[in-house]
């Protein structure tokens, strides 16, 4: 299974630590800025077209530290 | 095991521990090899007490002694600060969410039985606050074991957007003898006469000063007082804590209201409708988490606390004053009780 995590900036630190307690600290974490409730609809949306080109050029790229 | 050298000065002990990110920004004793063979005794520091998160490590009795060591703690308190950390570990607690959330949420621990009495466990005035060194040095113990080998360490594993003063420690013990109902542990189903810890995961505690002598007009006060709509026990269906000053559940009883019932009235009474809650958390944690109970659920679905009236915890602690404690709680959580083992 593969597996990408988003999270936003603050997060990064707890999901690094959950990736190493999972013992896949290679695990492929995509940030995006915080906090999103209060950005524009607009934004977000293009936050969502951002991370979805990550995921593909992870994939693209045959990255993959989620896989298990 | 991790030693280290420093300095024969209990300041430049401490501040080694800080240093170390293992402490909590108190004072700790320096957990020498003596004391925690003394905190030991007998006791194999390898065996396996539960495994926390977000770490993923076990907690050993080892680990725990040291981080009781560190509390201040009794050797005889270990037992207790042992239950505990079994109890948080227990799946059913929801550690990881526990521990990772940015609401306040913190092991809030209730001892009963015989033990209380045994370790001098306060169940009198000020048992929640200043004061009570058993109290606080179990409940430090078990927020250093969170941090220390589960993880918790705000902004890295713990993730709580303030916190509150309960992170550092919440312990008291149930006033049995003061209280008109049995004990919390045996409406828990833990038989008569053991001692045990029940771990709650609070969220804060909130101070309803009221003077009625009307069993069931305090009671309604009460669920007044519960019933506020950004609740994490609303959007979740959670184990709140009522913890009654003996007067009150005096006169509650004397109201005709056993546990059971109080709970019931709690339950009913304490309901909001679904359009006081904002969209936002409709959207994200009422209805997915609790739509399918409520069957749908519309602007004027009156949600409750808990899913089951038996769900809102009572208890009763403190001293003189016409004073209740509610606790409320992450809610995504149930309240585990384990026996507390010599």
């Amino acid at each position: 299974m593969w597996a990408i995590v988003i999270c936003t900036e603050p997060f990064r630190a707890l999901a690094e630590l959950n990736a190493r307690a999972k013992r896949i600290p290679d695990l492929d974490l995509i940030v995006v800025p915080h906090p999103l409730g209060v950005r524009p609809v607009e934004e977000v949306e293009e936050l969502g077209r951002d991370v979805a080109r990550q995921i593909g050029a992870l994939i693209a790229a045959g990255s993959g530290g989620g896989h298990s | 095991m991790k030693f280290v050298d420093v300095a024969d000065d209990p300041r430049a002990a401490w501040l080694a521990i800080e240093g170390r990110n293992w402490g909590d920004g108190l004072p700790c004793i320096p957990p020498t090899s003596e004391l925690v063979e003394a905190m030991l005794g007998e006791r194999d520091a390898a065996e396996q007490v539960a495994l926390l998160a977000p770490s993923d490590e076990w907690a050993t009795v080892g680990l725990v002694a040291i981080n009781a060591v560190m509390a201040g703690c009794e050797p005889a308190v270990l037992p207790v600060v042992l239950a505990a950390v079994r109890a948080a570990g227990d799946p059913a607690f929801n550690l990881l969410a526990v521990q990772s959330t940015t609401n306040p949420a913190t092991e809030v621990l209730i001892v009963n039985g015989p033990v209380v009495r045994e370790l001098g466990v306060e169940s009198g005035a000020g048992c929640m606050g200043a004061g009570g060194r058993t109290n606080l040095t179990i409940g430090r113990a078990v927020r250093l074991v969170m941090a220390n080998v589960g993880g918790a360490r705000p902004g890295e594993g713990d993730s709580a957007t303030q916190g509150f003063p309960g992170k550092l420690a919440f312990c008291f013990a149930e006033a049995e003898e003061a209280s008109p109902w049995p004990p919390l542990h045996e409406a828990l189903g833990r038989p008569a006469g053991t001692s045990a810890v029940t771990v709650v995961s609070g969220s804060g505690s909130l101070n309803l000063l009221d003077t009625s002598d009307d069993g069931e007009e305090l009671l309604l006060a009460f669920s007044r007082a519960i019933a506020y709509p950004s609740s994490n026990d609303y959007l979740w269906g959670g184990m709140p804590l009522v913890v009654m000053g003996p007067e009150h559940a005096d006169v509650i009883d004397r109201g005709g209201f056993d546990r059971a019932e109080a709970q019931r009235f709690l339950f009913e009474r304490s309901t909001i409708p679904a359009s006081h809650i904002t969209r936002s958390n409709r959207r994200s944690f009422l209805e997915p988490g609790r739509g399918e109970l409520y069957g749908g659920i519309e602007d004027d679905t009156p949600i409750h606390v808990a899913d089951r009236p038996e769900d809102i915890l009572i208890a009763v602690a403190g001293g003189p004053g016409t004073h209740t404690v509610y606790v409320p709680t992450f809610g995504d959580s149930r309240a585990v009780t384990e026996d507390i083992r010599a």
